[in-house]
């Protein structure tokens, strides 16, 4: 995300939208990482058989190409995407390279 | 309530409190706040705060909270805060060196009083606390460490290995891959991890007391890996080469590849002297990371 900006209300358009994108793309790479975290350790634990294997590591893979489509149609890289939540630290734990 | 409290008295800065006042001459050589009067001295009885008179306009709460949101603003401020607390230290002079100086509480920034008589009673009631503070900051100064996980040693972990089902394009390729990665990068993490403490407890041998801050995030510290450790160290001046020595030998290239370790001191212990709050205890007992 862009650098915060203290008060003033920015109301340029084409940044609002930017800023949008960014944060909508935050939640999705979100939920992406959420499920491939999940899909991992399915994997790991070996409790999928080779076709859901295939099938899951297939959507996932073509999820991760689009996702960096998106980023790239908006401008931004991966790292761009997340929020520093203070306490808690980073939202995306592990920003992929 | 007196007559001079009724009448509405100026906003009073106060920085330090002091057991033996810096003179009149070295303080009127360090301006305090761009915007403010000349630092002075109160008298306490026995112990001293410099103050400074700053406008109302300017560090009235609401003004002051909103200039303290500005970050050009923070840096004045808080550099303006840190002159006048080596002042009161009597350290203010070109590289005189936070060890050379008087012992000194420093107070939070923008620690804000309604006329000097307030300052002064704020001072009072907290009398036994600074009285304790200023013993235990006595010959003792202030360093900061903070280790970082090194560059390409967590966030940018070798490429998966290509293993026996790792290659290719598959789907079930490309889990293999991530689960590769994913193993990489929680090994790398727990070993830095493991350095960053292993840094911490040999510092904290030579020191009288240590205390963590929170991680500063990445924005803030403008790297691209994580902070594992952003902790502070109370030194006794006559240990100060053993802890010097220790930091040198920490935070020299090679090794702990997987971190990177900088330190800088001495400084005013700020770390040290809430006096708000409960003391820190002395090493021996170690304490949760705030």
């Amino acid at each position: 995300m862009s650098a915060p900006r203290a008060h003033a209300v920015d109301l340029d358009p084409e940044r609002v939208t930017n800023d949008l994108a960014a944060l909508v793309l935050t939640v999705v790479e979100l939920l992406r990482q959420l499920m491939e975290r999940q899909a991992v350790r399915r994997f790991d634990e070996g409790t999928l058989s080779e076709a859901q294997e295939d099938r899951l590591g297939t959507a996932l893979m073509l999820l991760d190409e689009r996702m960096d489509d998106l980023c790239a149609q908006h401008g931004l890289s991966r790292s761009d995407l997340n929020l520093d939540l203070g306490p808690l630290g980073p939202l995306l734990a592990d920003p992929e390279p | 309530m007196s007559a001079a409290e009724r009448a509405e008295p100026g906003l009073v800065c106060a920085f330090a409190v002091t057991r033996t006042p810096p003179g009149p001459t070295a303080l009127a050589s360090v301006p305090g706040h761009e915007e403010g009067g000349p630092l002075r001295v109160l008298d306490a009885g026995g112990l001293y705060v410099v103050v400074q008179d700053v406008p109302e306009t300017l560090f009235g709460e609401q003004a002051l909270a909103e200039r303290l949101n500005r970050p050009a603003d923070l840096e004045r401020c808080a550099r303006a805060h840190h002159r006048a607390v080596e002042a009161a230290a009597g350290t203010g002079g070109p590289r005189a060196g936070a060890a050379a100086g008087a012992a000194v509480v420093p107070l939070p920034m923008a620690t804000l009083y309604r006329g000097d008589r307030s300052a002064l009673r704020a001072v009072d009631e907290r009398r036994p606390v600074l009285e304790a503070l200023l013993d235990r900051l006595r010959d003792r100064t202030e360093w900061a460490v903070k280790v970082h996980a090194a560059e390409g040693s967590v966030d940018a972990a070798p490429g998966p290995p290509a293993g026996p089902e790792g290659s290719g394009s598959g789907g079930r390729a490309y889990l293999s891959r991530a689960s590769a990665r994913r193993r990489d990068r929680q090994e790398a993490h727990g070993k830095a991890r493991t350095e960053a403490e292993a840094i911490d407890a040999e510092l904290r041998r030579h020191a009288v007391a240590a205390t963590r801050h929170r991680p500063q995030s990445e924005r803030l510290t403008g790297r691209r890996t994580p902070q594992l450790l952003n902790a502070a160290y109370l030194v006794e001046n006559a240990d100060r080469d053993a802890f010097t020595r220790a930091l040198a030998a920490l935070t020299a290239e090679g090794g702990r590849p997987s971190v990177r370790a900088d330190a800088s001191g001495p400084w005013i212990p700020y770390s040290f002297a809430r006096w708000d709050e409960e003391p820190v205890p002395e090493t021996g007992r170690r304490e949760v990371p705030a």
